[in-house]
């Protein structure tokens, strides 16, 4: 494995190991109101209390609105809350302040719900969702492209047409059209598992087609012929012989159909068909912006949506440094 | 010389039972057109080729590239399926076989390349490579096999520390043994080997032929060469059968055959073969 | 010709199996547009019974779809039951406004990445290059969500441009040289937004092909002969690429499809993509039909542009048909 290989791994496993644990991450859940603080800015964190000390614990000031009844919020630092660190509640949080302090790092949303909470139970939805549908659509695609490469003609045809079908209209018209068959009005939980259903359910094709390529081309090397002389069975050729050979395409593909996924579960909630409220999803984070108000006035309302552009240039930087290998090895 | 079966000159004497290996009437044609619309093209790869080969016997098949004898080798193991014709091993018709008995016939008849290297895969350690017949076919404990690969190691001259080894790390010639040695280990009666010595160097090249003709003696093996070289093919087989264009142009033994060829073809590569060795 | 044939045959069959998948689903589907307005307490379940009845939900999915072709065949893709008006009708608006996006956006995303794609490849691995493999890589990995949301957002800032439709109010009332801005004002943001989220790849392709064509024979040869570096460039070398890019065209347009509906939807523009949005929501199952069977349509109109263009193209391609 090559450095830059596994520089990338490391730094997205990273990734999702800390949206795996955002329940200990947030200090918050992400359906916690607070209705007095609708739309209010980021907290700030403060070092020098109001005599002037530097301590190295950050505090932070009690939030009030503004008197002239615009709706804005300004900080009152007569009423400080320490931050603290590894709080146990009900649960444990890697940090957070006494109530009635709010800490809210990336602001919070209409509801008065804590951005930053949303942000990681959102990314944990929307990450895992993508995770998941590449895992399916990878392995239909994994069955159906090693069962067109290596039984050919009859098997072949009929499957590679029935691919053609899913990769004749564009992605997102695919998506909308199998979802608009599908129930509407579901639980959160229920959302997610139809959406990574739908999603690897109709993304196989693309993959399906590069496997089928190189099984075509994998199964006429000498030493399947050879196995195949041996007297092996096919499941035998298929295991020891042809899977080796499509791991490295499988992995490339991975690399690329995650973040696309990811988007389209992202898509499909910020359009209102997916995940629905109170669960968070970074669609729906998202979604706060088509308001035309939310999106001139409160610009933390955007970070969920930039947050995504690091992420994917992970994944991309991943998927660039899995192609170089596969272009050098050439199993 | 090793031959048992030999009585005269020209002839081979065949017990009166079914001989291990007989070929009849063997012929595939490629079709060839260039997609979509080209005029097709029809390439006679073989044209009724027939022969028979007893137990530790050995033929050798010789041409130039594109007389059809790498086909030949396909199609006997059935890794091509020929367009007609018979192939009997023991009497038993491998191309109306399917299925299990197919698989079982089928590992008796064993091949080794020109280019090893291709007949291994390259996630496979060299002692992987030996126990793939036995792993398939089920035979024998892990331990058993173990053993059984490692006596099989030194029967044809590899180091044992190489067993768990990559063959990508081995030379030609180790590769070349290593592949003998799984075809040994899938309890082989024919053996077709396809320019298996072509490429290498010529002490490792003999090394090799000796190798060969011992396990042959010892086993009662029926190898077949599929080889450009007349000089080699004389040393190694008992008859030759030298083709061009699909069909078998002249065969006999390899003693007569090369000191008195009769088809031009034949000529043509004795010719090339002395003046090869005037060079050098 | 007979590629030409052959890929136009292909394209039919794929609109029927599509046709019939969506058929498929529609079966399958649990509950449907008249379940769906169940909820509203002034529609009697007697006009429930009626309208079922009406729309032939009753039937068995054979003879709907069977219905369904007959009447396709006549350009009669069914009724919309949330809009009242016939799917044809409601498409054909929608289709032309979708295509006042993507055309132009074509047009004008090839118009920037060509001389791009080109400099940056004559310039492989040179500061020029780098900078354009930046901002591509950049543009390449922002959802085009993020894009659009973007430039919603300056455009509201700066109200330099009208967001929200296709038309200003009292457009009705305009003389044509007006409507024509109106429009065109409307249009600018989510064509921008479209250019951008296509032209990475576009110029990603571009100069792969061109690093490759100009590592080929004949260009070192003319650069022998003192052909001078632009004329070589853009004369020579770019026409010579120029055959990958032409399939490139009608793959493009898949990209370009997906990014004009989440486009559409952002920007309130009222093309395919929220007509389809509207549909999937009211469970109007032949507008959806209608609006994939309209975009599969425009997909494999794009391929086959690009194949007529080929064709004209590269005169292998021409004689070997001739044969």
């Amino acid at each position: 494995m090559n450095s830059p290989l596994r520089r990338w791994l490391a730094v997205l496993v990273a990734i999702h190991f800390i949206f795996l644990f955002c329940g200990f991450f947030a200090p918050y859940d992400e359906a916690e109101q607070d209705r007095a603080a609708s739309y209010a800015p980021p907290t700030k964190l403060h070092f020098v209390d109001v005599a002037g000390r530097f301590g190295i614990r950050p505090f932070v000031c009690a939030r009030k609105e503004v008197e002239d009844s615009s709706g804005g919020y300004e900080e009152d630092c007569s009423h400080t809350y320490a931050v603290r660190f590894f709080v146990s509640g009900t649960k444990s949080h890697l940090f957070g302040v006494d109530a009635p302090g709010r800490i809210s790092l990336l602001g919070t949303d209409g509801l008065g719900r804590d951005q930053l909470s949303r942000f990681l139970f959102g990314a944990r939805l929307s990450l895992f969702a993508g995770l998941l549908a590449t895992t399916l659509a990878l392995i239909v695609g994994l069955i159906v492209g090693m069962a067109a490469g290596f039984y050919g003609s009859i098997v072949d045809t009929v499957l590679m047409r029935l691919a053609e079908l899913f990769l004749a209209l564009p992605w997102i018209y695919l998506l909308l059209a199998v979802r608009a068959f599908l129930p509407l009005h579901l639980s959160p939980e229920q959302t997610f598992l139809l959406l990574v259903t739908l999603i690897g359910a109709i993304g196989w094709a693309r993959p399906a087609r590069l496997i089928r390529g190189v099984v075509l081309s994998g199964k006429q090397r000498n030493f399947v012929l050879v196995g195949r002389n041996l007297g092996a069975t096919d499941f035998y050729l298929l295991r020891r012989h042809i899977l080796p050979q499509v791991y490295g395409v499988v992995l490339a593909q991975a690399a690329l159909l995650v973040p696309q996924y990811i988007l389209s579960e992202i898509t499909l909630s910020f359009l209102g068909l997916g995940v629905g409220e109170p669960a968070a999803s970074l669609g729906n984070l998202l979604g706060a912006l088509q308001q035309y108000h939310v999106l001139t006035s409160y610009w933390w309302m955007f970070i969920p949506g930039i947050s995504l552009i690091p992420l994917f240039l992970a994944y991309f930087l991943m998927a660039n440094a899995l192609q170089r290998r596969l272009e050098f090895i050439p199993i | 010389m090793w031959h048992s079966s030999l009585s005269e000159e020209d002839t081979i004497k065949h017990s009166a039972d079914k001989p291990l290996l007989q070929v009849t009437d063997l012929s595939k044609t490629y079709v060839r057109s260039r997609w979509p619309f080209g005029a097709k093209v029809h390439v006679k790869a073989l044209d009724s080729v027939s022969f028979t080969l007893e137990a530790g016997s050995s033929i050798a098949f010789v041409g130039e590239s594109g007389s059809g004898k790498s086909t030949l080798g396909m199609c006997i193991s059935r890794l091509l399926e020929a367009d007609s014709g018979k192939v009997l091993m023991n009497g038993t018709d491998l191309f109306s076989l399917s299925g299990t008995s197919l698989r079982e016939v089928r590992s008796k008849l064993q091949l080794v390349f020109q280019d090893a290297a291709t007949s291994f895969n390259p996630t496979f350690t060299a002692g992987q490579v030996i126990c793939e017949p036995m792993v398939i076919r089920a035979i024998g404990s892990r331990a058993e096999q173990q053993q059984r690969a490692i006596d099989l190691m030194e029967r044809v001259g590899l180091p044992v520390d190489s067993i768990s080894r990559s063959p990508m790390q081995f030379s030609g010639g180790q590769r070349q043994r290593l592949a003998i040695a799984r075809a040994l280990a899938a309890d082989a009666e024919v053996i077709i080997l396809d320019e298996a010595l072509s490429g290498l160097d010529m002490s490792v090249q003999a090394d090799i032929a000796n190798l060969l003709l011992t396990v042959q003696a010892e086993r009662r093996l029926a190898l077949i060469y599929i080889s450009h070289d007349m000089e080699l093919a004389g040393y190694l087989a008992d008859e030759i059968a030298v083709m061009s264009e699909g069909r078998i142009v002249e065969r006999g033994l390899s003693s007569r055959l090369l000191q008195r060829p009769e088809h031009p073809q034949t000529q043509a590569l004795i010719n090339a073969m002395l003046s090869f060795e005037s060079q050098t | 010709m007979r590629f030409l044939f052959s890929r136009l045959v292909h394209g039919i069959f794929l609109l029927i199996g599509i046709s019939v998948l969506a058929f498929l689903l529609f079966a399958l589907a649990p509950g449907d547009y008249v379940s769906e307005i169940r909820l509203n307490p002034q529609i009697s379940p007697e006009t429930l019974v009626a309208l079922r009845h009406q729309y032939g939900f009753d039937d068995s999915i054979a003879v709907r779809y069977a219905h369904w072709l007959g009447a396709a065949l006549h350009g009669d893709f069914g009724f919309s039951f949330a809009y009242n008006v016939p799917v044809t009708r409601l498409l054909g608006d929608r289709v032309a406004n979708t295509l006042l996006l993507t055309l132009p956006a074509t047009l004008l995303a090839w118009l920037v990445a060509i001389p791009i794609g080109v400099i940056s490849a004559a310039k492989q691995n040179r500061w020029e290059d780098r900078a354009v493999s930046l901002g591509n890589t950049t543009l390449l990995i922002t959802p085009d969500l993020l894009i659009s949301l973007s430039f919603l957002w300056f455009a509201l800032r700066t109200g330099y441009f009208p967001v929200g439709s296709m038309t200003s109010l009292g457009y009705e009332e305009m003389r044509w040289p007006e409507k024509l801005k109106d429009i065109a004002l409307h249009a600018a943001i989510p064509i921008t937004v479209l250019v951008l989220s296509i032209v990475p790849v576009l110029i990603r392709h571009i100069r792969a092909t061109m690093v490759e064509t100009l590592q080929s024979p004949f260009v070192r040869a003319a650069r022998a002969h003192g052909i001078p570096r632009g004329r070589l460039l853009f004369r020579h070398v770019f026409p010579a690429a120029l055959n990958p890019l032409i399939s490139l065209l009608g793959l493009s347009i898949a990209n370009l499809l997906g990014a004009a509906l989440i486009t559409e939807i952002v920007m309130s523009w009222p093309g395919l993509g929220p007509l389809l949005l509207e549909s999937v929501l009211a469970r109007d199952l032949y507008v959806v039909i209608g609006a994939v069977l309209v975009s599969t349509l425009l997909l494999q109109a794009g391929v086959f542009i690009s194949d007529l263009l080929l064709f004209a193209s590269d005169p292998r391609i021409r004689t070997k048909s001739a044969g």
